[in-house]
């Protein structure tokens, strides 16, 4: 750009355009993901959001400048804003192995996932699909993570028999008390992001300032996945042709150059 | 790019093929004394980040939260449940029933987990030996073995396992050997391996056998067997669950794919 001369006006529609096209193209990546996932337990699905994006200049904190101040005016089209995650009660579905678990209303179960250094990290699932490791351990049945009681340990078990649960996360184990399940809630769930697996992530902090959460334990139950079919199907198909529309902009801010090139500056038609 | 969301939803398809080849493996088995239904458990993939949180902008603001792009669906594994089968009568004096946690154990080839494997199906019968072998193609032997009079006229198995058998001419039955049960700390790591045998694994611990009755192995009921725990209800619920999902998920697929060719038309 040279002495304030707009240079790039014939182009900024079809910037403005690809934006759109963009960021559908992203919403359609994400929705896939959930309706991916409209059968795994303790599923929470992702809110695909987006905003209107600033100009470049306005971005970085430089204001406009007068010759471009139509342009800008207009914005910088569209860009995805950061994913949320949908903490929504789904349905629990009955099952009847006294080794499943769903939370009904708020809260996490606490699961420990170790490291390759032989550190462990704590995480939060809403999959409650448990069963007993060889040594007699509660584990995670997908991905074999102890599964921790009110006191940050793991729990031990003789065998699967005579295993009853109350609602408040009480194990107790042919009348005899084993532990207390982890259901805990961490302040701002903002701060939750999806490690795969059914496992939450959330920074140390928020880990450490976790507090025991008013979600109710069902033994022999686990949750449904929270994606709603129609609401994703729709979404999918709004997304598609959105990204269309935005791509057929293109075509037509290229046609125009086409004219503008080919036709305009031609002396006999 | 819409290239994500094609191979999560195939990821997705794979997955729910897996599940419908569950269920109509359950489905196949619910005549199937003895039979434990599976059901096959999915997880999310992983995430890839397109943008961290925490991350400032010229103004110095966080970024609150990242941006995460999922990846689909897999299948984590199948997992046996356990639970017991409602009891048929058969009136067949070697046909058992475990009331409780338990698996007889049977004697197989070496190489089938160490010689020895796990079953819930309770139909023996004698073989030309005289000893108690299940009534399938394989005849595989009891262990630790039991071999019966063939002459016997009555058989009684009670139900802490002890077999008595009377002979002609007898007045009273005499014991003819014990019945033992194994029992796993974690059961669904048993493997499966056919013919409804199961197989030690790491995942499922060592066996401990004892006397049916002990230590939460559970009781024997004679001229009883156990059939199979499928819920053909919840079965075919699941299966068209699996179906609509399925079809769902290849509609993402053409969606994509749309996407992708008003894509490639963009250059004319």
């Amino acid at each position: 750009m040279t002495g304030g001369e707009p240079t790039d006006v014939m182009h900024y529609g079809i910037h403005l355009a690809a934006s759109g096209a963009l960021t559908s193209l992203y919403r359609q990546d994400v929705l896939a993901n959930n309706l991916a996932n409209i059968d795994t337990v303790g599923f929470k699905p992702e809110i695909v959001a987006t905003q209107a994006r600033a100009t470049a200049r306005e971005e970085d904190g430089l204001g406009t400048l007068p010759s471009n101040e139509l342009l800008e005016r207009l914005g910088g089209g569209m860009m995805s804003a950061p994913n949320r995650i949908d903490f929504g009660q789904a349905a629990l579905n009955t099952t009847g192995n006294s080794l499943d678990l769903a939370i009904r209303g708020e809260g996490f179960f606490l699961v420990e996932e170790r490291g390759t250094d032989g550190g462990s990290f704590l995480r939060l699932t809403r999959d409650g699909r448990f069963t007993l490791n060889d040594d007699g351990r509660l584990v995670m049945a997908t991905t074999g993570l102890n599964v921790l009681d009110d006191a940050g340990r793991p729990i031990r078990l003789e065998d699967d028999a005579g295993i009853a649960i109350a609602s408040d996360g009480l194990m107790t184990q042919n009348g005899e008390e084993i532990a207390k399940l982890a259901i805990v809630d961490v302040p701002d769930r903002t701060r939750l992001s999806k490690r795969g697996a059914g496992l939450l992530n959330a920074p140390a902090e928020a880990i450490q300032s976790r507090s025991t959460a008013s979600g109710l334990v069902v033994q022999g139950a686990v949750e449904a996945s929270g994606v709603s079919d129609i609401n994703t199907m729709l979404s999918v198909t709004s997304a598609g042709r959105a990204a269309s529309g935005n791509l057929a902009v293109i075509g037509y801010h290229d046609r125009m150059m086409d004219q503008a090139v080919n036709r305009l500056g031609r002396i006999t038609g | 790019m819409a290239v994500i969301a094609l191979q999560s939803s195939s990821s997705a398809l794979n997955a729910l093929n897996t599940r419908m080849d569950v269920i109509a493996n359950n489905l196949a088995n619910v005549n199937t004394a003895g039979f434990k239904a599976s059901r096959a458990n999915f997880q999310d993939l992983v995430y890839v980040e397109r943008a961290q949180p925490g991350v400032e902008n010229a103004n110095g603001d966080q970024r609150p939260t990242g941006l995460y792009v999922g990846l689909g669906v897999k299948v984590s594994g199948t997992q046996l449940d356990f639970a017991q089968g409602s009891p048929l009568t058969t009136g067949r004096p070697l046909d058992l029933m475990i009331e409780g946690d338990g698996f007889f154990q049977v004697q197989v080839e070496d190489e089938l987990g160490g010689g020895v494997a796990f079953t819930r199906a309770g139909n023996f019968t004698l073989n030309s030996d005289g000893e108690m072998v299940l009534a399938n193609d394989q005849g595989r032997r009891l262990d630790p073995g039991i071999t019966l009079d063939p002459d016997a006229v009555g058989v009684t198995i009670d139900s802490t396992g002890r077999i008595f058998q009377r002979l002609p001419g007898d007045t009273e039955p005499q014991e003819a050997g014990q019945l033992e049960l194994a029992t796993f700390v974690n059961p669904a790591g048993l493997v499966q391996v056919g013919e409804n045998l199961y197989v030690e694994s790491a995942a499922s611990g060592p066996p401990a056998t004892g006397e049916p009755g002990t230590d939460n192995r559970g009781r024997l009921s004679q001229g009883t067997l156990e059939s199979s725990n499928v819920d053909p209800t919840r079965e075919l619920i699941d299966l068209i669950r699996t179906q609509r999902a399925f079809e769902m998920n290849s509609q993402v697929i053409r969606a994509a794919d749309e996407t992708l060719q008003s894509v490639s038309q963009l250059r004319r």
